[in-house]
């Protein structure tokens, strides 16, 4: 039992091992943490800081299901990637718990920082529901993280083009999804309270007044 | 070497093309991140003419930077893979010029996608913003990103690794430079960047102002950059031809 578990951690993090020897420890501090959060802050300022407006952490905050939803998604897909690239992908043939192991492993790493992000916001700005979305999102990334390596299996592995252009589509297809997870999502301005006449300014915006940051 | 002909840079633009529609993420992504953008646009509607303006040079930027640094991370690279750079590396101001040639075929295959925002936000003001000015932003936008694109392909020469550096520098024009981070991004520093000024044209009055000044900073912006990049650039030309040549 020991034993097998000791060597399903091995399997499990070989690419991982792979992909940190690949990109160094700079590489993923900026490939899986620093540019998605610049990524993800970029998508939800793009049209919520027009006119002087500050960026409104708790509005941001509050579009985190079209966030995660990406971040699973593409981490999913993206998870395979290291495979295509290094030709691994017989390895699993007919050791499904070998490919999912490497999967989680993979996913849980690459969309951590993110949902750290949100997580983080939501703690700060709406306390009292933090425990659910911490919950809800665990799942989503989950569900999201399974759908995209399907569909990475599926489709993605005809050229070694497949998997980046799944990657670069997913948040533009994810942004014309329903409900929060649609272009409002990231501006929202039907989200929160309508903009009322807001004066011009240019002036010292950028530190914010209120709550606002 | 033919220069300056128009039809010479017709032949670029549609080498350009055919190297990016290899990549079917380009028109796929392209279309459907300029039609979210103009999704979003639409609900923008109610805000003031230039808050709207404002988000439209903001969403062409958003795929503009994307696009054409893809340009620029090859075009330096493609002279030595398809082994053109023992013709074009003859004359060294010939060179300087086919990467501005480059730079420019990008930005005019990406054009209809760098419009669209805007044309999409005339339709949606309507009367209340005049055509000209939303012609002028669009036209030194254009412009803006012409110089971004043959900047970044000189400076990107340095690199040994372009495809590692370009996310960041995007992300620094994006949050820092266009200010939609506002919290990391100071006014004073914004006010560095032309893409700034390009937004502020659409404040009533400060139209001509605003132009002047986003022409200046772009100019000065390539101006220093060339005079810093060049000789650099330069200098690894020819060390790259002259690479292994003993092993040869």
């Amino acid at each position: 039992m020991v034993r097998s578990l000791r060597l399903l951690t091995r399997i499990g993090t070989v690419p991982l091992v792979a992909l940190a020897r690949k990109q160094r420890v700079r590489g993923l501090l900026s490939g899986l943490v620093a540019l998605p959060v610049l990524n993800a802050l970029v998508l939800g300022g793009l049209y919520q800081t027009l006119g002087g407006a500050g960026f409104d952490l708790a509005r941001f905050g509050a579009y985190w299901p079209y966030f995660i939803a990406v971040t699973g998604f593409v981490a999913g897909v993206a998870s395979w990637e290291l495979e295509l690239l290094s030709g691994l992908l017989p390895a699993y043939a007919g050791r499904p718990l070998r490919a999912l192991w490497s999967r989680g492993a993979y996913v849980l790493l690459s969309s951590a920082p993110l949902a750290g992000l949100f997580l983080g916001i939501r703690v700060a700005t709406s306390p009292e529901t933090y425990v659910r979305d911490a919950a809800l999102m665990l799942v989503a990334t989950g569900c999201l993280a399974v759908f995209g390596s399907g569909v990475a299996l599926t489709w993605g592995f005809h050229s070694d083009k497949g998997i980046n252009n799944l990657v670069q589509v997913a948040p533009w297809v994810f942004a014309l999804g329903p409900a929060r997870s649609s272009p409002r999502g990231w501006w929202g301005w039907r989200g929160s309270s309508p903009p009322g006449p807001r004066t011009w300014r240019w002036g010292r915006s950028w530190c914010g007044t209120g709550s606002t940051w | 070497m033919v220069g300056w002909s128009v039809r010479y840079l017709r032949l670029l633009i549609w080498l350009q093309w055919v190297d990016r529609r290899a990549t079917s993420s380009f028109i796929v992504g392209i279309t459907i991140q300029t039609a979210v953008l103009s999704l979003g646009l639409v609900q923008l509607r109610t805000l003031d003419a230039p808050a709207v303006l404002q988000a439209a040079v903001r969403a062409s930027f958003l795929v503009g930077t994307a696009l054409c640094a893809l340009s620029a991370m090859s075009a330096f690279q493609n002279e030595f893979r398809y082994q053109t750079v023992w013709q074009t590396a003859r004359d060294q101001r010939v060179f300087a010029r086919l990467m501005l040639a480059r730079a420019f075929a990008m930005v005019i295959i990406t054009a209809p996608a760098l419009l669209v925002p805007f044309i999409v936000a005339t339709v949606l003001l309507g009367a209340t913003v005049s055509v000209g000015v939303v012609a002028a932003m669009a036209f030194l936008s254009v412009v803006v990103l012409v110089a971004f694109t043959h900047l970044l392909t000189t400076g990107l020469a340095l690199t040994y690794d372009p495809a590692r550096l370009v996310p960041w520098i995007r992300q620094v024009v994006m949050v820092v430079a266009l200010g939609t981070v506002a919290f990391l991004s100071p006014e004073p520093v914004r006010n560095v960047f032309p893409f700034v000024w390009i937004e502020r044209m659409a404040v009533p009055g400060e139209l001509w102002r605003s132009a002047g000044l986003t022409i200046g900073i772009t100019g000065a912006w390539w101006l220093v950059g060339q005079a810093l990049l060049r000789r650099p650039a330069r200098e690894i030309l020819t060390r790259r031809l002259t690479d292994n040549v003993e092993s040869r």
